[in-house]
């Protein structure tokens, strides 16, 4: 989607962070803008600086694990600007720590907010988009985490919840594909966000370590991490091409190389185990 | 791990399909079992069956590995019986087909309960007591080649089970750091199609997630034409473990599925270095 002028899109987390990033750089290039964000106060700040930048802006309010929330986005969106060609689905939050360190809510909680509500936003979005015949992009939030598993910060929940968003993206856009409908995955490394604090939006109190490991781990070495700006501005460039894979740090090639070679390593030993191609092809018993 | 004889191996899903066929290639080792399933007449037919075939000691369990508190009784069954696990199979799983506008939220609930917090559950209630025995203990989970891209379209959409299964590569890589240097060696299996019942999952389907769907039964039968062996995998997924591999792949064509996935990483991230050089 090269051209973004009037286009109207739809930020999730667009509060803070990288969304916050997502929305400027949307706005930047002519795009009308709903921060949607379960901190209603940090949305209606962003919207109004996008307005006084000469943006058109609205703020909604959102939690993104409850489906009513997301239609009544989905409504506003549609009241106001009366189309909706961009949605970025970037609302994520992170639990650090090894599986021990997680309570069963923790693992909900995660699952719930950075797998789960993209798979409601799609389904709520997407008959609308396809209906109305406008140009479609839809942009998941994934993260370094999900192409691979950088060296820093054990946090197995967040790893499971960020591949699953990568496999998800690679799925939705082969089966729309037929439809016209773009499809993005962005991969963050480090970005200078407060998302080690995002239990600040949780309700539940039953968590575990992996929220005290978050902020300790987290705060340090995001602090030294790329501007949010600089990754939307990044985002928004990829959406504009079209790239199916946004990556955003040029060191995120060492795991994606790690893995990619300890898989081939593995796939030479079952080759090595007499599978030849013939024998383990679809017609192989 | 090298020698499973007298050793216990837990096997979740472990009364049917490549869960059976890992089961058995384990008691022809010599390990004994606990086979772990919904149904638990045939976990228990299934376990006295290799326990005849193989003299080892085997036991059926009823379990759901989505429920905490079942996975917790389970591992009270299995240290009581054998006083010891040595071998866990996080195996159980299943697929609920379908495009994402007409899979159900029961759809993608049970899938993703079943094929990542199942695992989740297992390995938070096993993993302390295997680290508290101080013996080595190897763990094995159920991805997919799907957990490197997309399935053949011959098998239509799988857009839950996709997701699903890279998330069990995620958790899987990251536990085998997490547990590198505390005796719990892990691995991940990812097979192909293989001939199993898993078409047929919705036989399990608990009320909470929905009607029970009603499954053509030709998918079944081209997965029972075309599909491998259950005891291919299992006998793959064995010698695997015993030499050490994480990944266990059972299908060579895979490789296309990862060479895809990792060129357009490839091809992103140079885009990602030229941005850098503009020195943002």
């Amino acid at each position: 989607m090269q051209d973004l002028k009037d286009k109207v899109a739809v930020v999730t987390g667009g509060a803070s962070g990288i969304g916050r990033g997502i929305c400027r750089a949307l706005a930047e290039d002519g795009a009308r803008v709903v921060v949607a964000d379960i901190e209603v106060g940090r949305a209606e700040d962003v919207a109004k600086e996008l307005q006084e930048s000469g943006a058109e802006a609205i703020a909604a309010a959102c939690d993104v694990t409850d489906p009513a929330s997301i239609a009544a986005v989905v409504d506003k969106a549609y009241d106001t600007f009366g189309k909706v060609n961009i949605l970025c689905n970037n609302a994520g939050v992170h639990v650090s720590g090894r599986a021990r360190h997680m309570t069963e809510g923790d693992w909900d909680w995660l699952m719930n907010v950075n797998l789960k509500s993209i798979f409601t936003a799609v389904r709520t979005f997407l008959p609308r988009m396809l209906e109305s015949g406008e140009p479609m992009h839809i942009q998941n939030t994934a993260s370094e985490h999900g192409v691979g598993l950088p060296d820093l910060g054990r946090a197995v929940g967040y790893t499971a919840s960020k591949h699953a968003v990568v496999g998800f993206s690679e799925v939705l856009r082969a089966e729309n594909a037929k439809y016209n409908l773009e499809v993005s995955v962005l991969c963050p490394g480090l970005v200078r966000t407060d998302i080690y604090d995002s239990a600040r939006n949780r309700d539940e109190a039953s968590y575990g370590e992996g929220q005290r490991i978050a902020k300790e781990v987290g705060e340090p070495a995001m602090a030294d991490g790329m501007h949010p700006d600089t990754a939307g501005r990044i985002a928004v460039d990829g959406i504009r091409d079209n790239d199916p894979f946004i990556l955003t740090h040029p060191y995120i090639r060492e795991f994606v190389d790690r893995r990619y070679q300890q898989v081939s390593a593995a796939l030479d030993k079952a080759d090595a185990r007499n599978l030849t191609v013939e024998q383990s092809g679809r017609h192989y018993r | 791990m090298q020698d499973f004889k007298g050793k216990c191996a837990v096997v979740t899903g472990g009364n049917s399909g490549i869960g059976l066929g890992i089961a058995r290639a384990f008691a022809s080792e010599g390990a004994n079992l606990v086979l772990v399933g919904m149904d638990e007449t045939k976990a228990e037919r299934a376990a006295s069956a290799l326990s005849d075939e193989f003299d080892v000691r085997a036991i059926g369990v009823r379990c759901d590995v989505t429920d905490r508190a079942q996975v917790e009784v389970l591992a009270d069954r299995a240290y009581s019986e054998f006083g010891n696990v040595d071998i866990l199979v996080n195996n159980a799983g299943l697929g609920a087909g379908g495009p994402i506008h007409e899979i159900t939220e029961g759809d993608w609930d049970w899938v993703m309960n079943v094929n990542v917090k199942g695992i989740f559950h297992c390995c938070a209630v096993f993993v302390p007591r295997m680290l508290a025995s101080g013996q080595p203990a190897h763990i094995s989970n159920m991805g997919s080649e799907q957990s490197f891209g997309l399935a053949s379209p011959d098998f239509g959409s799988m857009i839950a089970y996709t997701a699903s299964k890279h998330a069990v590569l995620g958790i899987t890589d990251s536990m085998r750091r997490d547990y590198a240097d505390q005796g719990i060696e892990v691995s991940l299996i990812c097979p192909g199609p293989v001939a199993t019942d898993i078409w047929n999952a919705e036989r399990n389907r608990p009320a909470e997630f929905g009607d029970r769907r009603v499954v053509d039964p030709e998918g079944g039968k081209m997965i029972a034409e075309m599909g491998m062996d259950p005891n291919a995998v299992g006998r793959m997924t064995v010698e695997g473990i015993k030499g050490g591999d994480f990944y266990i792949f059972t299908h060579s064509y895979i490789r296309d599925l990862v060479k895809t996935r990792h060129e357009e990483a490839l091809e992103a991230l140079e885009k990602t270095d030229a941005w850098h050089r503009l020195g943002v």
